[in-house]
Formats: C-alpha cells, sequence, structure tokens
C-alpha cells in the first residue's frame, strides 16, 4: 500500500497548521483530514487532493481578513481608549507631548537642514559623473583635510594624459567692483574656462554658452547686473569695465536660479583673460606650483562614473610628477565626487556656499540628547500615572486581556502622543525656520533652510519613522513595567505598590537629567566667559577710535594733506592693509646660514603707525622716512620672529641680515613687542615681519577722538568726494570689524543658551512628573501627618528630601565632569580665561532653586489637600 | 441578547439536531443537509468561534481517532443563553411571516 497516496498534499497541511486559532480551539486539523479521507474513498485521491487544496486556499483567506479586522477593531479600541486616557490626564499628557515635540523639532530640523545641503548640486545632468580634485597637506592636523583648491597646471595634465576623462575645467575665485556711468556694483564670481557649460548645466538667459567663455575680457554677468547697467537693453556686446582689472565685453547673461549649488557666483569671466592680466601686471603672475594650488580649482568631468576609481589610483603618480622635490612630500592630491562636496571634508580655500560635515556635527549630538531626555521624561511619567491606573489594569487582567494585548494598548498610547507631538513639532519648526532664515549669521553662510521640501510627501515618511522609533524608544519601558502589574497587587490598592521595583531606574534616569542639566548651565556659563574674555581681549594694539580708509588711487600725501588740518584728525598712518583685520599675507624668511626658509606675516606700515597704534619697540629703532635704506633693505620682527628663527635676545638680534622671499637681503633695524596683529587669535601669536614700502601703502589709518565717528565719516566722505569723484568712499571702522566678531561669538553663544534652556525644560518637565508622581504616592501619609498637626513646610520638607539628595548626587558626578571637559577644550585655545569655580556652586545651586519651585508646587497642593478626602478610602 | 444571523441560527439548528455529537465534520454535513449549502471551513470555525464568544455554545474535546490523523475531536453544545437565542430567533420569524400574506410574493 502506498501510504503516500494516501496522505493530504503536505504543504496543504503545513498551511493549514498555521492557522492558530483553528487550531487551538477547533478541531480543522483533525476534521479536514476526516474530510479529506471520506473523498478519497468516495472520489478518489485527486479529488480529495483538490478539495484539499481548495479548502486550505480559502480558510487561509478567510483567517487573515477576519484577523485583520479584528486588528482594526482593535486598534480602533485601543485609540479610544488612548484618547480617554488622555483627557483625564490632560497635564500629563501636554507634558509629555510638549517635551517630545520638543526635542523632535530639533530631529526635524536637521533632517529638513541636511537635506537641504544634500541637495546642492543635484540640478546638474551630468552630477554622477563630476568630480573636485582636492590638494592634501602634510601641514594639516586633525582637523582640516586639505584645500579645495589645486594648481592650475592639473587640470590640463589630465585631460592630455587619461583618455576617459571626457572634460576638465580650471576656475579661479573672482570678485572686483564693475562700473559703468557712474553706476558701481561690487559683485563676486568665477573666472570659467569655456567647458564650464559642458560640465555644469546653468542655463543662459542670453547669449550662447557654446562661445561666451571663449574669448578674453568676456564677461556673463546676473540678471541683476544686467538690469542695473543696461536696464531694458540688451547688454550683449556691451562693455562693462571692472575697476582695477580692464573693460570686459558681455556675452551672457546667466538666468536667476533658486537651485542649491555649493558655488556661489554672480559673474562668470573667461578664463584665457587670465594670462593677459598677468601679463599687463594687473595681477601678481602665480609661477610656483605651491601658490597656484591655492588659487585654481579643478573639475573633472568623467565618460563613465566607474572611471572615477581608475583615476584615484593614479592620482599619487600624478602629484609625483607635477609637484618637485621636496614639495611632492607635503602635498597629494584626492579625488572629491560632486554630491560629496557640500557637508563633507572640511577644506581650505573652500567655495563661499559649502559646510563641511564637521561643522555641523553638534547638532545631532544635541538632537539626540535632547531625544534621550524626552524619552527619558515620558518613562518616568507614564510610570507616575501608573498608579492612577493600575486598578485599571488589575481589572482588564482579570477579565482576560492577556499581557500582550495590555502592552499593545501602552504602545498606542505612546505612539498617539508622539504622533500628536510630531504634530506639534511641525507647527513649532513652520514657526521657527523663517526666524532663523532671516538672522544675519545665516544668511551669510549660506545656511538658509528651504521649507520647500516640506511639500514633498516622502519627508513625511522619514518623520513618521521618527515617531515610531521615539514612541517604540519611550513605551518600551513602560509598556513592559505596567502590563507585568499582577492584578492582585493592583486591586488590594495603591499603597501595596510603594515600593515598585525599579526604584532605582527612576533615579538613574532623573539623575541623568539633572546631571545633563548641569553639564549645560556650566558650559554655557563657561562659554560666556570666553566670550567676554574676547571681546574685552588686550590685543596690545590700540584699535579703538580708528578708520582704516582705501586710497585706491588717490595719493596718499594728498589724503593726509587735505584731511590733516580737521580738529578731528588726532593721528595719520599708512599701512598697506586694514591693520590686524586685513593682514594675511606671508612671506619667506631664512638667515644666511641656513638653507631652509620659514614662512612668517608680513605687513607694511609707515613711520607713523607704531605711534598711531601704541606698540612698543622694544629694541633698535622704528622706521623713519630719512633713512633711505629703511624702505628696501630694512625689517622690523616681532618678539615671537627673533625666537622663532632664532635670533638670540631681542637686542642681540637687531643689525643681524636675513635673506627675505626668494633672494632680498634685510637687515634687522628693530624688535617690536609681541601683539595680536591678525584678526584671529586662536592660535598663539605667530612671527610677524614688518616692512617700510611705500609703494605698497593702500590704506590711511586715520585716529579719531572717542565719540565723534559720525563727524569723522561725514567729514571724510566730504574730503574724499574732492578727491575721488567716481568711486564710493570706503572707510573700514575698525569698531566694526570688534563688532562684527563679537556677533559671530555672540549667534555661537545665543545657540548655546537655548540648547541649554532646552535642556532644562525638558528636565524640568521630568522632574515635575516625578514630583505629581511621589505626591501622589505619598498622599495618604501626608493626609495622616497633616492630621497629626504637620504644617505645610514641614511637608514640603519630606517630600523634597530625596530630589534634593537626587540632585547632589548627580551634581558630584556632573560638576567636575563639566570643569575638566572645559578645561580640556580650553586648553587647545592660545588665549583663554581662567575657569572660575564659583560657577560649579551657582549652577548647582540655580538647579536647586528651579527644582524647588517645581516640587512646591506639588507638594502645596498636596499639603493643602484636605486629609478627610484623602483618607477616605481607608 | 443580540438577534442571531442567518448563518449563525442554521449553525445552531444543526448543533441541535445532532444533540451529543456535534462536531466540526458532522456540523458541516449538517449544514450541507438542511441547506443545501457546503460551507468552506474557515467560516465555519469563524462562526463557531463568534458565537463561542458570545456564549451561545460551549466546548469540550473529544477522543482522538486514526481517522483524524491523531488530531482529537472538538465537541459543541448549545447553552442556556444558545437555545434562548433560538427560541427568540423563532418567535421573531414566525411574527415576521405570519404579517406577510401567502401570496405577497
Amino acid at each position: 500500500m502506498n501510504l503516500i497516496k494516501y496522505r493530504p498534499p503536505a504543504l496543504a497541511v503545513w498551511i493549514i497548521r498555521r492557522l492558530s486559532v483553528y487550531n487551538e480551539k477547533h478541531s480543522i486539523n483533525g476534521d479536514i483530514i476526516e474530510i479529506f479521507n471520506e473523498i478519497r474513498d468516495e472520489k478518489g485521491y485527486k479529488s480529495a487532493v483538490l478539495w484539499y487544496w481548495m479548502q486550505t486556499f480559502l480558510t487561509a483567506f478567510i483567517y487573515l481578513k477576519s484577523t485583520f479586522v479584528r486588528s482594526i477593531a482593535m486598534f480602533k479600541n485601543y485609540l479610544k481608549i488612548t484618547f480617554r486616557t488622555l483627557k483625564k490626564n490632560k497635564g500629563f499628557s501636554v507634558i509629555n507631548i510638549f517635551g517630545l515635540a520638543l526635542s523632535m523639532s530639533v530631529w526635524i530640523l536637521l533632517v529638513i537642514f541636511i537635506k537641504d545641503q544634500k541637495n546642492s548640486d543635484t540640478f546638474h545632468t551630468n552630477k554622477d559623473r563630476i568630480s573636485r580634485i582636492i590638494t592634501t597637506s602634510t601641514d594639516f592636523g586633525w582637523y582640516q583635510d586639505g584645500y579645495a583648491s589645486s594648481p592650475d597646471v592639473l587640470a590640463p595634465y589630465l585631460k592630455e594624459n587619461y583618455t576617459f576623462i571626457e572634460n576638465v575645467v580650471t576656475l579661479r575665485k573672482m570678485g572686483g567692483t564693475i562700473i559703468k556711468n557712474n553706476v558701481s556694483m561690487s559683485v563676486s564670481g568665477l573666472f570659467a574656462e569655456p567647458s564650464f557649460f559642458d560640465i555644469f548645466s546653468y542655463d543662459l538667459l542670453q547669449g550662447d554658452p557654446e562661445n561666451a567663455l571663449n574669448a578674453p575680457y568676456s564677461i556673463i554677468i546676473s540678471e541683476e547686473a544686467a538690469l542695473k547697467f543696461f536696464g531694458s537693453d540688451d547688454p550683449i556686446n556691451k562693455i562693462l569695465t571692472i575697476e582695477k582689472v580692464g573693460d570686459f565685453s558681455v556675452t551672457g547673461v546667466i538666468k536667476n536660479t533658486e537651485q542649491k549649488s555649493h558655488f556661489i557666483f554672480e559673474t562668470l569671466v573667461s578664463f584665457s583673460t587670465l594670462s593677459s592680466l598677468e601679463n599687463s601686471g594687473v595681477y601678481r603672475k602665480i609661477t610656483d606650483i605651491e601658490r597656484s594650488k591655492s588659487h585654481y580649482y579643478t573639475y573633472v568631468l568623467f565618460e563613465n562614473k566607474n572611471d572615477m576609481s581608475s583615476l584615484e589610483k593614479q592620482l599619487l603618480n600624478i602629484a609625483n610628477t607635477l609637484f618637485p622635490q621636496p614639495l611632492n612630500e607635503q602635498y597629494g592630491f584626492e579625488l572629491q565626487p560632486l554630491k560629496d562636496i557640500n557637508l563633507g571634508l572640511n577644506l581650505s580655500n573652500r567655495m563661499p556656499g559649502t559646510m563641511a560635515k564637521v561643522e555641523i556635527s553638534a547638532i545631532p549630538m544635541l538632537a539626540a540628547l535632547l531625544m534621550g531626555l524626552a524619552c527619558f521624561n515620558y518613562i518616568i511619567l507614564s510610570i507616575a500615572r501608573s498608579l492612577k491606573r493600575t486598578k485599571e489594569i488589575g481589572l482588564r487582567k482579570v477579565v482576560g486581556s492577556r499581557r500582550n494585548q495590555v502592552i499593545k494598548l501602552f504602545f498606542s498610547e505612546t505612539f498617539v502622543v508622539t504622533f500628536l507631538a510630531l504634530i506639534a513639532s511641525c507647527l513649532f519648526i513652520l514657526w521657527l525656520v523663517p526666524i532663523i532664515n532671516s538672522s544675519k549669521a545665516v544668511i551669510n553662510n549660506g545656511m538658509q533652510i528651504n521649507l520647500e521640501m516640506m511639500k514633498d510627501p516622502r519627508i513625511y515618511l522619514y518623520f513618521l519613522l521618527i515617531a515610531i522609533g521615539v514612541s517604540f524608544v519611550a513605551g518600551l519601558y513602560p509598556a513592559l513595567y505596567l502590563s507585568s502589574i499582577k492584578p492582585v497587587t493592583a486591586l488590594h490598592g495603591v499603597s501595596k505598590i510603594q515600593g515598585l521595583g525599579h526604584l532605582f531606574t527612576r533615579k538613574i534616569l532623573m539623575a541623568m537629567q539633572f546631571g545633563v542639566s548641569l553639564f549645560s548651565i556650566i558650559g554655557i556659563v563657561y562659554f560666556y566667559d570666553l566670550h567676554t574674555y574676547w571681546m574685552n581681549l588686550d590685543r596690545g594694539i590700540a584699535l579703538e577710535d580708528t578708520v582704516s580708509v582705501f586710497l585706491r588711487d588717490v595719493n596718499p600725501n594728498i589724503f593726509k594733506n587735505e584731511v590733516v588740518s580737521n580738529s578731528n584728525i588726532l593721528g595719520i598712518s599708512l599701512s598697506g592693509a586694514v591693520p590686524v583685520y586685513g593682514v594675511s599675507n606671508m612671506t619667506k624668511l631664512k638667515k644666511m646660514e641656513i638653507d631652509e626658509a620659514k614662512y612668517a606675516y608680513r605687513i607694511t606700515i609707515d613711520q607713523d603707525y607704531m605711534d598711531c597704534f601704541k606698540l612698543h619697540i622694544i629694541a633698535g629703532r622704528n622706521y623713519s622716512e630719512k633713512i633711505s635704506s629703511d624702505i628696501e633693505n630694512s625689517i622690523i620682527l616681532n618678539e615671537k620672529a627673533v625666537k622663532y628663527f632664532n635670533l638670540g635676545s631681542p637686542e642681540e638680534s637687531v643689525g643681524k641680515t636675513m635673506i627675505m622671499g626668494e633672494d632680498s637681503e634685510v637687515v634687522i633695524i628693530g624688535v617690536v613687542k609681541d601683539y595680536i596683529f591678525r584678526r584671529y587669535f586662536e592660535r598663539a601669536i605667530e612671527s610677524l615681519v614688518i616692512l617700510y614700502r611705500p609703494q605698497e601703502f593702500r590704506y590711511v589709518n586715520i585716529n579719531y577722538p572717542g565719540g565723534r565717528r559720525t563727524e569723522v565719516e561725514n567729514f571724510l566722505t566730504e574730503s574724499w568726494k574732492r578727491l575721488d569723484s567716481v568711486h564710493p568712499v570706503q572707510l573700514n571702522f575698525l569698531e566694526d570689524f570688534k563688532a562684527d566678531f563679537d556677533n559671530d561669538n555672540q549667534a555661537m553663544l545665543i545657540t548655546s543658551v537655548w540648547s541649554c534652556g532646552f535642556i532644562i525644560l525638558v528636565a524640568l518637565f521630568g522632574l515635575l512628573g516625578m514630583a505629581a508622581y511621589s505626591t501622589e504616592l505619598r498622599i495618604k501619609e501626608i493626609g495622616i501627618r497633616k492630621a497629626i498637626g504637620a504644617s505645610v513646610m514641614n511637608i514640603a520638607y519630606l517630600l523634597s528630601k530625596n530630589y534634593v539628595k537626587l540632585i547632589l548626587y548627580s551634581a558630584a558626578v556632573a560638576l567636575p565632569c563639566a570643569y575638566f571637559a572645559t578645561e580640556i577644550m580650553f586648553q587647545f585655545m592660545a588665549f583663554r580665561p581662567e575657569l572660575s569655580l564659583w560657577v560649579l556652586p551657582a549652577a548647582l545651586f540655580f538647579i536647586l532653586a528651579l527644582a524647588l519651585v517645581t516640587i512646591g508646587s506639588q507638594t502645596i497642593k498636596a499639603a493643602i489637600a484636605n486629609p478627610i478626602e484623602t483618607l477616605r478610602d481607608e | 441578547m443580540g438577534k442571531l444571523t442567518v448563518n449563525e441560527e442554521i449553525c445552531l439548528i444543526a448543533i441541535w439536531h445532532l444533540k451529543e455529537d456535534a462536531y466540526g465534520v458532522n456540523i458541516r454535513q449538517k449544514i450541507k443537509n438542511l441547506t443545501g449549502s457546503s460551507l468552506i471551513l474557515g467560516t465555519l470555525y469563524n462562526m463557531l468561534e463568534q458565537m463561542m464568544r458570545k456564549g451561545y455554545l460551549i466546548s469540550r474535546k473529544g477522543e482522538q481517532t486514526f481517522q483524524r490523523g491523531g488530531h482529537n475531536k472538538v465537541y459543541y453544545s448549545l447553552t442556556q443563553e444558545g437555545e434562548e437565542a433560538l427560541k427568540n430567533a423563532r418567535e421573531l420569524h414566525t411574527k415576521l411571516w405570519n404579517s406577510v400574506p401567502e401570496n405577497a410574493f
């Protein structure tokens, strides 16, 4: 007897087995076999099998349908219950929603921002095949990854030697003022080769992208510029003059675009112009590759995106070929695909619209922190509310709810709360973003957040995922915890649950919240200290009440004569750049006997500069206009330079000869006391070489009496008009630079204060919940005590005792951590304040005060309650 | 007590007929005899489950047989509520149909 022919089909049997309810309570397994056998006996094996399969499919279908229907019904039921629960505990619900909304807002802001940034350069059709070549240098430490720029010889070299490269383009930054008929407009832009339009997808409103950048002295302008200079006339082939540079023929108008790109440019000038600019001396000729690498940008279009890795392998060889010894050991090349440019590596010489990943890396940490805290709160508050619900839970279980169902109920609660919080955050964001976008700091850095993407439905999927994730994290513990409450204990009464295990967990969570709040406050205060320190730092140079006027073509002496008679002019000096805030040039310097030259900063001043800015010569002498050798052959060093170049003591170094630049011999005639001569002072003071080169004087620095800024401004503007009627006067008030700097710092400070505020708020929410919880817990105890005769104060003390202890414990950990963490961070700065210790107890006091107020609100409520009410149940 | 659906009525009556012998296969067979239509197993069990939840039926485990591949039978019997429900259903039907003249449709 072939047994197989007597059995029902195995696969179908397996399916039937999976229909759990029918198996457990009803006897589908048995019944279906019985009928199968009957049919097999009556009609044969094949009919039986057919019937069996039919039943399997149909039953499975029905089963799934009814399960689905039941789940929906259950779900609706849960929702109903959830809303009822939330309404009953409006206070707690609002707190939870608020806390979660706050932290979700930060997440959402982050998601939007990153998506927006990542969106940059996505409009180019060739985007997958475009890469930039960046230059790496062993000079950079852990903080920066290299230069965004690369030498100009690179692009032609690549195009010539690698067939898989379809096209290359070299760019160089360009800036200047366009002048026509007394209308001027300052523009930023790029020198670009004709291949620019072949690689990148920009549209020209007018002009032909094939030819617009071919001829030298061609310029493509923005719509705004076209309107400004030509009105409604056709700008093509008309002439525009860029000051100090030359006359250009307009070959195109670039279409305005909202598309985000890591380039920000208003004009494009033909790259071929550069060679004649260099030949005619308008631009300084760049001969060595080491300088060239800082000025040009190389972009490559590959035939096939797979070829990118082939080039990557070759980059080492290419660097060795292009950089001569010993530079090739210091510099190298790396490939940076277009999509990785924004929010990528931290590079020097960036294109203005680019942001590096590290710069925004603080935000995810903040978001994660806030989220963690908010989840803590939710967990704590849920458990707190559980007191009121233990009876309900007990009842449910007695009536027949399985633990799974109770768990699902609590999860659905969490989900509803989270979802409401999500909606609240979205609204909050819609309100907040326009405010952020209008702040100056954001506009300057191209960091505006584009809310366009809120219209894209996919982003709501992200949000939903966030909501689900949060509700899972926040809801897991409460769900498991609350559902495990045993009916017997529950129905017995609240007081029996007092010592609920997990007390330790709650305490830890609370302590952590306080710890984080303390840490934040201390951090903020120290930060503020740093900020004020920097604001008031004595640079060693008198920059107050000074304005630096750009001379343009005006002869310095003529200018001096024009203004010297005014009573508001206290001092006049000349320099090659705006003092301190304009210093960036460097030069090579070495001792005669030594081969290796080192770099130092370089400024040009006149003989009055030192007096005007109150700098001190500590050895040798200042420049004098009477001594002709001072102009070509003399240098003054600062103290640091003397040490850096091993010249002995300042006195000893005077009179020594050094080689500057390529081969100029110079004599040290004096040493100036160290002062902070650059805008930034994160690093310690570096070496400075001070020269006296009248041909380099570009700026007149005028000291005026305090409070007379407006008069001076008016006077100088008037005087300027007499000397140069075409160009507007360019007055650089040094106090404005300082204000800018302070503003930048301030922006960061304000952000930090807000974040700290968020954190403390979330922690206080948590405390509020906990206080309410423990108050409820002990409501009977309070009643009894009141009845016995305790005062409100006594009760308040009793209830707060534990929390105060908790805060003190967490302070024991948080305070030292905050102090040492800040200390370590400050170690890296050259100029930093001492960390005052009184901040620590002050922060503690502050948090304690807030905490006591919060707890107080609950204890007062409890203490006032009528003992008769609370003890009624007993 | 809620009204019985037609299917539930059929099912309960079938079970009533079978008395002590009402288990899955038999019930299905009986319904086929009474009404002429053959139920899918899934539908049958859904109904039985529903009615058990409503309290009209209780179940008890029966014996194993070789015929069933070693699985137990599950017998169902009417509860008092079940019989009440049937009584009400009959009343309702009688009242309803008595109100409609014979040659109405």
